[in-house]
C-alpha cells in the first residue's frame, strides 16, 4: 500500500476569521466559518456561544484509514516545518550571493535562480522601482499584485495573533460524531473531555490529532519568526526606506512557495514510486 | 513600536531570571481519588500516593504511604508507585524543557 | 545645485502618445531614474559576446558581411527567404504570391539564393544561434556561402519573434514582410520587381518631415536635435549627387502634408519622418489598426489637448488613399511603434522583471504594412521602431555620434546601397553601445561610482539603436535616377515624371492566407475615460505607500500583542494545569467543561517543578485507561507550553531585529 495517497480526513480550522474562508493554513487546514451560535454541538440548551477557533479533524470511521490520513497530515506538517528551515537557508544564501563584493543591488537577470527566488526578487524590485511603474502603465498590475500580497500577509498575521492570544478547541470527530475535545488555553493549559469508556483506538487518534493541531499552531508562530528574520535579511538588497516592512509580505509569499515546492516534489516522488 | 516590544522582552526576561533563581528544589506529589458508584468524584477527598522532593544538589526524599498486608509486611501499591515515579520523571523532563524555553527569552537579550 | 545635479533632475519626455487618453505612453523620467533602470539592464551572454566581437571588429572592417563581399552585389552577398515551419500548410500559396520576387532574387543571387522552408524553416521558439547552427553557421560575419547576407523573413512576429529578427540583424541584413492576404504579398512582390526589372526611376528627392507639437519636449527635441541638423547635413552632403532635399518642419508638418508625401503629389523617393507614434492600451479597439500611426502637427499638444487623440491629428493606415502613388518609396519613421509592436513590454521587463503585455499579440505597424502592399504599387521598404523610440539619445553629450548613425545610413541609402546594408550603421552602433554599456554596468557592479547622466544617455541610445527594423525586402534600394549609380550594371539617366503604378493583383487560388491573428478577447479598456494630467501622476508610489502604511499598522499592533503575550506567557509559566474529564454525551459538553462533564484527573505543575497529580481510582483499581489518557495530555501540554514560549520569544526577538532596521 502506498504511503502517501489522497487523504480522506478533513482538517478544518473554523473560527473568528484568522484566515479567509476558503483559504488553507499550512496547506493542511481549510479555513472556514465557525459553527453559528446554537448549532454548535457543545452548546448546552442551544444557547448562543461566541466564536471560538476550532481545529477540527473529521476522521473516517475506518480506523486504519483514519490512521493513514493522520500520517499524511503529519508528513505534510513536517514538510511545512522543513520549508521554514529551507526558506531560511535559501534566503541567507541569496542575500549573501547578492551582497558579495562582485554584485551590487538586485540583479538585472537572476540567472540560475529557482522560480521562488525569481519571484521574490521581482517583488523586491517592484518595491524598489515602484515609483517608475506608472511611467510604464503598470499601475494596475502592481496595485493588484501588492494588494494581494499584503492581504495574504495580513491574514497570516491575524492567525498568529489569534494563536498566541486566544484559546482554541481541538476536536476529533469520527464520521462526523464528536469524540473528544481539548480546550487549549493561550498559555497551554489543557482541559480534555472524552466520551466515557472511549475505545483506546479512538483515544490514540485524538492524541495524534491534538499533536497535529498543536504543531500547526507552533509552526504558525515560528513562521512569523522566520518571516521577520527573512525580511530583515532582505533589506540588505533594498535601498527603499521602510524596506523591511515591505519585505514582510514578499518573504511570507516566498516561504509559501517553498512549501508548495516541497509538496510538489513529494508528490512527484510518490508518483515515481507508484509507477515502479 | 520597537521600543515597546523591547520593553516587553526585557520584562519577560526579568521574570525568567527570577524563575531560574528559584529552582532550589521541586516536589512531586501523586494523589488518588475514588470515583463513586454514580461516577462522581470529590477531589477534596484525594489521598496521597507518594511525595518526592528533589533538591538542586540532586538529593531527593521520597515519602511513600504503605499499608500492612495480611502477612504483616508493609507494602506499597505497585501500580500507584509506578505512576508516581513516572510523574517524577515527567516533571523533571518538563522543568528542564520549560527552563530551556524560558532561557531562550534571556538569550534573546544577549544574556 | 551643480549643472550636473540639475541635469540629473530634469524631466525628460519620451516619444509616444496614448491615443485613448491623450497622455504620454511613458511618463517623464529623470536621467537619474533612467540610470536606475539601466542598472537593471541585462544581456544574453551569447548575444553580448557577438555584439562585442562585432564592435571590436568594426574598426578594421566593412560592415556585416565577410571580407571581400560587396554588399551592393546580390550575386556576392546572396539572398535568402525564411519561412516559419508552422506556416508549412500555406507555404505553397505564399510562395506563389511572392513568386515574382523570389524568381528575381534567384536570378540575381544564383547559387547563393536560399529558401528556408520545410526542415530548414524557422522552428518555433528557435534562437538565432540555433537557427544559424543548423545551417552550418556560427556567430561572426555573414558568410554567404553558408547563409546569405540578405535575409527576408516572411511571417508574423508571433510566429517568428522580433527577438530573432533583432539578433539575426546584428550580422545579417534582415527585413520582414507579413500581410493579411495573398494579394498583398503579391502586390508587394510586384512592386519590388516592377521597380527593379522595369528600370523605372524616381527623381532624386528626399524629404524630412519633423513635427514639433506645442508644449511637447519630445518632438521639440527630435526636431531640433535630430531632424533639422540631419536634413542640413544630408542636403549639404548629397548636393554633389544631385539630391533635392526638402524639409517640412513644425507648422508645415501637418497631416495633410504627410498625406501628400505618402502617396500624393509630393511623394519623394526617400521620406524621413520624426513624430510621436500612436500607442493604445492593450486590447483597445484602435490598437491593431492605428498603433504606430504618426501624430502630426495638428495635435495641439499635451497642455491644450487633454483627452483622447482625434484621428484628425494622426496619419494612420486608414488615411492612405486608394489612389496613393507610393511605388518605389523608402520611408524612415522615427516614432514609437513605427514599424511594429511586440506583445510584451521589453523595458518594463527590464525594470520590474515582470513581463507586461502591451498588445494581444505582436504585430507589424498597419501603416507600414499598407504602404508596402498598396494595390497601386507600394513602398519598397520602411524602417522604423518596434517598441519605443528613445529620443533622449539625441540629447546625450555624445548625440553627435547618435545622429551620425542616421546620417551615415541615409547617405548609404542615397548612394545606392540596399536598405539592409545601409542600416548596418545602426547595428554597429547597437554593438558599440551594448559593449560599452555592459562594461560600464560590470564596473558599477564592482564598485565604480556610476555616472548617471552618461548611463542614461548610453542606455537610451542603446535601446534606440537596437529596435530599428526593416519592414520589406532588405535587398531593395532606392530606385532613383543616378548618372553615377550602377544598378546591376545597367545605367539609366531619366527619372519618371509621373510616379509609376502597378495593376491591382487578384489571386484566383483556393489556398488562402490564414485570417489575421485573432487576439484573445480584449481586456477591458479601463483607460478610455478622460484622465487628467494630475491623475496620470497617481500610481504605485501612492499604492506602495498605502501598502507600507497598512503593514506598519498591522505589524505595530502585532508587536504590541506579541510583547504582552510573551510577558504574560512567562508570568503564567509559573503553573501548568491539565484536566481530564469524561462525559456520556459529548454533545452536551459546553465551553465550561467543569459544569458539563465529570472531572476525572488533574495535574498541576509549577515552574519550580512542584507538581500535584490526582489520578482516578475505580473500585480500588486505578482506571488505567483514563490514567493513560491523562498522562498523554500532560505530556502534550508540557511540550506545547515549552514550544509556544520558545516560538513567542523567537518571534519577538526577530521582529525586534527587523523593526530596528526600519
Amino acid at each position: 500500500m502506498t504511503e502517501e495517497r489522497t487523504a480522506r480526513a478533513i482538517f478544518e480550522l473554523a473560527g473568528s476569521a484568522p484566515a479567509q474562508p476558503g483559504s488553507e493554513v499550512l496547506g493542511l487546514w481549510s479555513a472556514g466559518k465557525a459553527s453559528p451560535p446554537g448549532q454548535t454541538s457543545f452548546a448546552a440548551g442551544g444557547s448562543a456561544e461566541p466564536e471560538i477557533p476550532v481545529w477540527r479533524v473529521n476522521l473516517p470511521s475506518d480506523a486504519e484509514q483514519a490512521a493513514q490520513d493522520l500520517t499524511l497530515a503529519e508528513n505534510s506538517l513536517a514538510r511545512a516545518e522543513k520549508a521554514l528551515d529551507v526558506a531560511e537557508g535559501r534566503i541567507s544564501a541569496l542575500v549573501e550571493k547578492r551582497t558579495s563584493p562582485a554584485v551590487f543591488g538586485i540583479p538585472s537577470q537572476p540567472e540560475g535562480l529557482a522560480p521562488p527566488e525569481q519571484e521574490l526578487l521581482a517583488m523586491l524590485n517592484q518595491a524598489q522601482y515602484g515609483s517608475l511603474a506608472p511611467s510604464f502603465g503598470l499601475t494596475d498590475q502592481f496595485q493588484e499584485g501588492w494588494e494581494q500580497a499584503v492581504n495574504q500577509f495580513q491574514g497570516f498575521v491575524d492567525l498568529v495573533i489569534q494563536t498566541l492570544t486566544h484559546y482554541a478547541w481541538v476536536e476529533t470527530r469520527i464520521a462526523g460524531r464528536l469524540s473528544v475535545r481539548t480546550a487549549v488555553s493561550w498559555n497551554g493549559d489543557f482541559e480534555t473531555a472524552w466520551q466515557d469508556l472511549i475505545e483506546s483506538e479512538q483515544m490514540h487518534l485524538h492524541t495524534r490529532t491534538l499533536k497535529i493541531a498543536l504543531a500547526s499552531r507552533a509552526i504558525t508562530v515560528r513562521s512569523f519568526a522566520v518571516v521577520a528574520a527573512a525580511a530583515g535579511k532582505l533589506t540588505a538588497l533594498m535601498s527603499t526606506p521602510g524596506g523591511a516592512i515591505l519585505a514582510l509580505p514578499a518573504a511570507w509569499k516566498y516561504i509559501n512557495e517553498i512549501r508548495a515546492e516541497l509538496e510538489k516534489y513529494q508528490q512527484l516522488t510518490q508518483e515515481d514510486r507508484d509507477g515502479q | 513600536m520597537a521600543s515597546d516590544l523591547e520593553n516587553s522582552i526585557r520584562m519577560a526576561a526579568e521574570t525568567v531570571a527570577k524563575y531560574v533563581a528559584d529552582v532550589a528544589s521541586m516536589s512531586v506529589e501523586t494523589k488518588y481519588v475514588q470515583i463513586g458508584a454514580n461516577g462522581d468524584v470529590d477531589f477534596s477527598q484525594a489521598k496521597p500516593v507518594a511525595r518526592t522532593l528533589i533538591r538542586l544538589d540532586g538529593d531527593s526524599d521520597e515519602i511513600i504511604p504503605l499499608r500492612q498486608a495480611e502477612n504483616g509486611r508493609f507494602e506499597a501499591d505497585a501500580d500507584l508507585m509506578d505512576i508516581h515515579r513516572r510523574n517524577v520523571q515527567t516533571t523533571i523532563d518538563y522543568r528542564a524543557r520549560l527552563l530551556d524555553a524560558l532561557l531562550d527569552v534571556l538569550r534573546s537579550r544577549g544574556l | 545645485m551643480t549643472d550636473e545635479a540639475s541635469l540629473l533632475k530634469q524631466t525628460l519626455t519620451f516619444n509616444g502618445i496614448n491615443g485613448a487618453t491623450g497622455g504620454y505612453l511613458l511618463d517623464p523620467l529623470t536621467p537619474k531614474e533612467i540610470a536606475m533602470i539601466a542598472r537593471g539592464e541585462s544581456f544574453e551572454k551569447e548575444h553580448l559576446r557577438e555584439l562585442r566581437h562585432r564592435y571590436l571588429r568594426a574598426a578594421q572592417t566593412h560592415l556585416g558581411v565577410k571580407e571581400g563581399v560587396d554588399p551592393k552585389k546580390i550575386q556576392e552577398t546572396g539572398w535568402g527567404v525564411i519561412f516559419a515551419f508552422d506556416d508549412r500548410e500555406r507555404l505553397p500559396a505564399l510562395k506563389e504570391a511572392l513568386s515574382e520576387l523570389l524568381n528575381l532574387r534567384q536570378e540575381q543571387a544564383g547559387d547563393l539564393y536560399k529558401e528556408y522552408i520545410g526542415v530548414d524553416a524557422y522552428r518555433p521558439e528557435e534562437t538565432k544561434t540555433a537557427f544559424l547552427a543548423r545551417h552550418g553557421m556560427g556567430p561572426g560575419p555573414a558568410d554567404p556561402d553558408k547563409v546569405p547576407y540578405y535575409l527576408m523573413i516572411v511571417g508574423d512576429p508571433e510566429t517568428i519573434p522580433y527577438r530573432f529578427q533583432y539578433q539575426l540583424d546584428v550580422q545579417y541584413a534582415v527585413g520582414r514582410i507579413y500581410f493579411d492576404s495573398l494579394e498583398e504579398y503579391a502586390q508587394y512582390a510586384r512592386s519590388v520587381v516592377e521597380m527593379e526589372r522595369s528600370q523605372k526611376r524616381l527623381p532624386r528627392q528626399a524629404v524630412f518631415f519633423a513635427v514639433q507639437n506645442s508644449d511637447d519636449p519630445a518632438t521639440q527635441m527630435s526636431a531640433k536635435h535630430l531632424v533639422q541638423p540631419l536634413a542640413l547635413e544630408i542636403a549639404e552632403d548629397q548636393k554633389q549627387n544631385q539630391w533635392q532635399v526638402n524639409s517640412f518642419l513644425a507648422e508645415q508638418a501637418t497631416k495633410a502634408t504627410l498625406g501628400d508625401l505618402l502617396g500624393g503629389e509630393q511623394t519623394p523617393a526617400l521620406l524621413f519622418t520624426a513624430s510621436h507614434g500612436m500607442g493604445f492600451p492593450n486590447g483597445n479597439e484602435l490598437q491593431l489598426r492605428h498603433q504606430g500611426a504618426l501624430l502630426c502637427q495638428d495635435w495641439p499638444g499635451p497642455v491644450a489637448w487633454r483627452q483622447s487623440i482625434s484621428e484628425d491629428h494622426y496619419f494612420s493606415a486608414d488615411d492612405l488613399s486608394t489612389d496613393a502613388r507610393l511605388l518605389g518609396l523608402i520611408a524612415f519613421h522615427f516614432a514609437c511603434y513605427g514599424a511594429g509592436t511586440p506583445r510584451l513590454d521589453d523595458f518594463a521587463h527590464q525594470a520590474f522583471r515582470e513581463p507586461v503585455a502591451i498588445a494581444p499579440h505582436a504585430f507589424i505597424a498597419p501603416l507600414t504594412q499598407k504602404l508596402l502592399s498598396h494595390p497601386k504599387g507600394g513602398a519598397l521598404a520602411a524602417i522604423g521602431h518596434v517598441e519605443r523610440a528613445w529620443g533622449y539619445s539625441f540629447m546625450w553629450e555624445k548625440a553627435g555620434a547618435q545622429r551620425e548613425v542616421f546620417r551615415s545610413s541615409l547617405k548609404r541609402l542615397m548612394e545606392g546601397h540596399p536598405v539592409g546594408s545601409a542600416v548596418e550603421y545602426f547595428n554597429e552602433r547597437y554593438a558599440e553601445l551594448s559593449t560599452v554599456l555592459s562594461s560600464e554596468l560590470e564596473e558599477i557592479e564592482f564598485g565604480k561610482t556610476p555616472d548617471e547622466l552618461a548611463l542614461a544617455g548610453m542606455w537610451t541610445s542603446n535601446n534606440d539603436a537596437r529596435s530599428y527594423v526593416i519592414v520589406g525586402d532588405p535587398a531593395v534600394r532606392l530606385p532613383v535616377s543616378d548618372e553615377g549609380h550602377k544598378n546591376d550594371g545597367q545605367q539609366t539617366d531619366s527619372a519618371e515624371t509621373e510616379r509609376p503604378t502597378i495593376s491591382t493583383i487578384v489571386i484566383h487560388s483556393e489556398a488562402t492566407v490564414e485570417a489575421p491573428l485573432q487576439p484573445p478577447p480584449a481586456q477591458p479598456d479601463t483607460s478610455g475615460e478622460v484622465i487628467s494630467p494630475a491623475a496620470l501622476d497617481y500610481g504605485l508610489t501612492d499604492s506602495l505607500r498605502q501598502a507600507r502604511d497598512r503593514l506598519t499598522q498591522s505589524v505595530s499592533q502585532f508587536a504590541d500583542k506579541l510583547g504582552k503575550t510573551l510577558e504574560k506567557a512567562v508570568d503564567d509559566a509559573a503553573t501548568l494545569e491539565v484536566y481530564t474529564y469524561v462525559s456520556d454525551d459529548m454533545s452536551q459538553v459546553s465551553r465550561d467543561f467543569a459544569s458539563s462533564a465529570q472531572l476525572r484527573a488533574f495535574t498541576r505543575i509549577r515552574v519550580d517543578g512542584d507538581t500535584e497529580v490526582c489520578i482516578p481510582e475505580r473500585s480500588r483499581e486505578i482506571d488505567q485507561q483514563l490514567w493513560a489518557i491523562h498522562l498523554d495530555m500532560v505530556q502534550q501540554a508540557q511540550t506545547n507550553r515549552a514550544e509556544m514560549i520558545k516560538a513567542a520569544a523567537s518571534a519577538a526577538t526577530r521582529l525586534l531585529e527587523a523593526l530596528k532596521i526600519v
